[in-house]
């Protein structure tokens, strides 16, 4: 097992390295400047070469690779164009409000999604099921953005619960960081609820069909447990895959959620240094999220062992 | 801290009691011995006082005689211009079909039909010499007050109720008002009076008598203390005013950085924290004379090697800047407090360039540890010193409470300033509708950059007060000038006469409210504003572009026209002008890609043909982007160049207008660039924070939040 993860963390290195070189020659090769966006739109064609060569940007492009290549191994990600810090910092400040924006969102998606599946396929083919399943679909087709902007609507403007927008850090009160996140969670956590319930109904249809359930009826146990601690468990490891899956699209949806609610988080630095090609901060984050998802794939592997012991790594 | 707070709050308010009682100009007005013991003496002598009433020849007023409807709009006009100067320029327009050009009132008549205060009787006739009933006038003073007539209800009762409402009818004492019955001189003074004395305006909170006249003080006792929360629409790319031009660092950074020199209320340059400044009769030798003791955030008093210093980054790094050093022979301090500038070459610009945000002071050692490189240190001399910016979350300025204020009163952009909040926060929030909604909540106080279509909703919500920026700018298309088809004048002359503006502009910006057709690149609103080239404005005549094209040469090699979708009105504006083109025969490839593509690719003349952008407001000619031959497009014609020099030069305004009307007809006639029309802005507050001076840029200096 130990033997396992670390060869599953060796193989980052070549992964990372992959990603940072496709993904810096990506970037440069698009077109798009930021230096004549630092400077406005009043600015001479003298300003933008004076700061181009200030910056280093005039460099042949295999010159500034082999830059951010020493100063990755050195575990730089370099200093943000636009943002007045280090990429690494700038990360770091934006880290703990999508952490807990994709925690909360996550909370929300599995206990929705599970919720709704497992009464989905107990009551399989009834007006609940079909009702469980059109919440489901609309969720998978419904744009987070115009969700966001409808619960917008309704809970801040409307009965005015929760504030429409902006963020509270944990440190200034645990009610008010919830009170701040909760329009963006739920519009996020919706979204994800929806793969989650429709993986749960199927599987759980698949193990009710089985014969341990016919057996475990026979004996007489009570449909609660029989469905609970024989069939939901059973039905856990397709749902987890599911989950850990829903996590790198809480990643990716929290770029827009980000954006509509103004959170200051890491989906609106990718999305706003992407529009500005702030060259280092968009190659930092893209090495920063490379890590996160093969760490999170990693610790859904080693869950399968706990849920499933026939599931074995050598 | 609070009771000294207390204690400049009381002081202020002493001083402009004081300077109220001093200011009043009794003694120029005429005698009017027939009101002695009127009920409207009073009311009569203090609009003579202010010139808005001037009596008959014979020195009479006749209080109870009625008054003329051309009459009442000379009231009216000064009363809201403090003077007839807007006016007399329209002398000779025939506003409606029975005021000839010839008749004594048609340039005031004029003027108070373009701002909305007369609307004429609907068909056509505006009837000058009727005589003027109680509910017209009171319309007329309630459109020249700045309030709105209150929506749902007819004429005259909308009205009459918001007049009411205003005091402006019921500081008549008249026993029984009717609507339909013709005001006396008397009445109408006390109204007029009134409404000038007594009625703040709903955005500004000013009075006429403060905003015209320089008299009294705006309505509501200024209020120190909280935070103002103003949403944006994103981060600044660059904090060093001195290095980047985005509107979004100059509009959050001027609140601690402060120029020598700033702008009036009528965009007039006047010294700021240059205390007087003198020039040689010939304007070649230039001495500032610095205001003493003022105090940068860090403590220090600033010194003419502080300017010195700033204004030399200022001229190395600045397109402004540069413009004025390639004519400055030497830039040196004469002693603590003067500095002086040589030039080699007249100009009577100096205050205009020096009055530019880029040209901040900062203190000697920052600049010098910066050089040329990114300022590390954000220090100045204004009203609120930078504290942090964290991006995405806010910019924070916090009030510095050893401000060296300009001693006086404010004007526009210049004069007194007063941190009345604590704090200001600049939040990014990148959504219109966000922004929206948290200035609904409260959790905003200023929603800036607000979408158009969202207008006529907002206008109607009483928490909230919404502002239109008049002018803000004018959107292009510029050509390539150096390289491809359109260095032949022919084919930029042809790309002008296919062009119909009205659907173009009407498409990109939808409520009419928003923008208007016009020629002129300078606005309406300014000076310098001048007719010439009108006529090749909005031609709309595919058959002389066919023609034009013939002539050129051209065979339908597709045009390369760089738009964006990240601000919608560019691409609209592309979307429409290619089918307008394409009619008279031009082949448009309209390459849509990202701002930051558009910027890269429009610096490498060899890929494109045009490219979509907007000017905002200019204050100069010879500032002008587009007729520069260092800007994208490559504008170099030795005529221009010719022009914008002798312009650089001048003094005289006379001569200096009439040669800006040449440089707006070669614009037109050359057309390195095409205007599409004039575009304006949407902001809005909560109705609880006032003070504002209604000007073209928002700050927020002088403004408080009221509970």
């Amino acid at each position: 097992m130990k033997g396992y993860i670390l060869n599953r963390l060796l193989t980052l290195i070549p992964t990372l390295l992959i990603v940072a070189t496709v993904g810096f020659l990506l970037i440069h090769l698009a077109p798009g400047d930021p230096v004549a966006l630092m400077l406005g739109e009043e600015a001479d064609l003298r300003d933008v070469e004076l700061l181009t060569r200030q910056l280093g940007l005039d460099q042949p492009i295999l010159v500034q690779l082999v830059r951010w290549y020493g100063r990755l191994f050195r575990g730089d990600l370099g200093y943000s164009l636009f943002l007045h810090r280090p990429v690494l910092t700038a990360i770091m400040d934006r880290l703990e409000c999508t952490l807990l924006l994709t925690l909360y969102a996550l909370l929300i998606s599995v206990v929705l999604g599970v919720i709704l599946g497992i009464i989905a396929a107990v009551k399989q083919n009834t007006t609940i099921d079909q009702a469980a399943m059109l919440v489901s679909l609309v969720g998978l087709s419904m744009p987070s953005f115009w969700l966001g902007l409808m619960l917008i609507w309704l809970l801040a403007l409307g009965v005015r619960w929760f504030p429409s927008s902006g963020y509270v850090p944990l440190a200034e009160g645990v009610v008010a960081n919830l009170r701040s996140l909760f329009l963006p969670s739920l519009t996020l956590g919706f979204i994800g609820a929806a793969p989650i319930a429709r993986m749960v109904r199927s599987s759980m249809l698949e193990v009710l069909n089985l014969e341990y359930i016919r057996t475990a009826r026979a004996k007489g146990l009570k449909e609660r447990s029989v469905i609970l601690s024989h069939a939901f468990r059973n039905a856990l490891i397709p749902a987890v895959t599911m989950v850990g899956m829903t996590v790198g699209g809480l990643i990716a949806g929290a770029i827009i959620v980000e954006t509509v609610f103004a959170l200051p988080g890491v989906g609106r630095l990718v999305i706003s240094s992407i529009a500005r090609r702030d060259f280092p901060a968009i190659q930092g984050v893209l090495i920063f999220t490379a890590t996160v998802f093969v760490v999170v794939n990693l610790v859904v592997d080693i869950l399968y062992v706990y849920l499933d012991p026939r599931v074995k790594y050598l | 801290m609070r009771t000294k707070w207390r204690l400049v709050a009381i002081l202020l308010v002493v001083a402009m009691i004081l300077s109220t009682t001093s200011m009043a100009v009794v003694d120029a007005a005429p005698a009017l011995p027939d009101i002695r013991g009127h009920p409207a003496e009073t009311d009569i002598r203090y609009l003579a006082g202010l010139g808005v009433l001037h009596g008959h020849p014979d020195g009479t007023f006749q209080p109870n005689a009625n008054l003329r409807r051309a009459e009442a709009v000379k009231i009216i006009i000064w009363a809201r211009y403090g003077g007839d100067s807007e006016a007399k320029a329209l002398v000779g327009t025939s506003p409606f079909t029975d005021v000839p050009g010839t008749h004594w009132a048609s340039g005031l008549i004029a003027l108070a039909r373009n701002a909305g205060i007369v609307h004429g009787h609907g068909d056509g006739t505006f009837r000058p010499d009727d005589w003027v009933t109680y509910d017209q006038f009171a319309k007329m003073l309630v459109e020249a007050t700045g309030l709105h007539p209150a929506p749902g209800l007819r004429w005259p009762d909308n009205y009459i109720t918001v007049a009411q409402t205003a005091g402006i009818l019921t500081a008549v004492r008249v026993p029984a008002f009717a609507p339909g019955r013709h005001a006396t001189r008397g009445d109408a003074a006390i109204m007029a009076a009134h409404a000038v004395a007594n009625v703040p305006h709903p955005i500004s909170g000013f009075t006429l008598a403060w905003s015209a006249f320089g008299v009294g003080q705006p309505v509501g006792t200024p209020r120190f203390g909280g935070t103002l929360r103003v949403a944006i629409m994103g981060n600044p790319p660059m904090l060093d005013v001195m290095r980047t031009t985005a509107t979004v660092t100059i509009n959050s950074m001027w609140h601690a950085f402060e120029p020598l020199f700033t702008l009036d209320r009528n965009y007039d340059p006047i010294p700021h924290l240059v205390d007087t400044f003198t020039a040689s009769p010939d304007n070649m030798v230039w001495t500032l004379n610095l205001r003493r003791g003022v105090r940068f955030h860090d403590g220090r008093t600033m010194t003419a090697e502080d300017v010195v210093a700033s204004v030399n980054r200022f001229g190395r790094l600045t397109s402004w800047g540069r413009s004025l050093f390639e004519i400055t022979t030497s830039l040196v301090a004469r002693d603590r407090y003067t500095v002086v500038l040589t030039l080699r070459e007249p100009t009577a610009l100096v205050p205009r360039f020096l009055s530019s945000v880029q040209a901040s002071i900062m203190p000697k050692d920052v600049i010098d540890e910066a050089g040329d490189a990114m300022l590390r240190r954000f220090i100045g001399t204004g009203p609120f010193r930078f504290v942090e910016f964290e991006p995405d979350r806010h910019i924070r300025f916090d009030r510095f409470v050893d401000y060296s204020a300009r001693p006086g009163r404010p004007n526009g952009y210049g004069g007194n300033r007063t941190a009345f909040v604590d704090r200001i926060l600049f939040i990014p929030v990148p959504d219109t509708a966000v922004r929206i909604a948290g200035v609904q909540t409260g959790e905003y106080h200023v929603g800036e950059w607000i979408a158009p279509d969202e207008y006529e909703r907002l206008r109607v919500m009483p928490d909230i007060v919404t502002r239109i920026i008049r002018p803000s700018g004018w959107p292009t298309a510029v050509f390539n000038k150096r390289e491809g088809m359109f260095t032949d004048v022919r084919m930029r002359q042809a790309f002008l006469a296919a062009l119909d503006m009205e659907p173009i502009m009407k498409a990109a910006y939808g409520h009419p409210a928003f923008w208007r057709l016009c020629h002129g690149i300078m606005f309406r609103e300014q000076a310098l504003f001048h007719e010439a080239g009108r006529q090749w404005y909005n031609q709309n005549n595919p058959a002389r572009a066919r023609a034009l094209l013939a002539e050129a040469g051209y065979r339908g090699q597709p045009v390369r026209w760089l738009t964006t979708m990240e601000y919608p009105a560019y691409y609209t504006i592309s979307l429409v002008a290619k089918g307008q083109l394409e009619r008279a025969g031009f082949v448009i490839d309209l390459q849509v890609v990202d701002w930051a593509t558009l910027v890269a690719r429009r610096a490498n003349p060899a890929l494109w043909d045009v490219f979509s952008t907007a000017f905002g407001v200019t204050w100069d000619p010879v500032l002008f982007l587009v007729l520069s031959p260092v800007w994208p497009g490559w504008y170099d014609n030795p005529r221009m160049r010719d022009l914008l020099a002798q312009i650089r030069r001048e003094t005289d305004f006379t001569k200096r207008h009439e040669l800006f009307g040449r440089v707006q007809a070669l614009f037109w006639e050359d057309v390195p660039a095409i205007k599409f029309g004039d575009n304006f802005l949407l902001h809005i507050h909560r109705r609880e924070v006032t003070g504002f001076a209604g000007m073209l840029a928002n700050f927020f200096w002088n403004v408080w939040i009221d509970r």
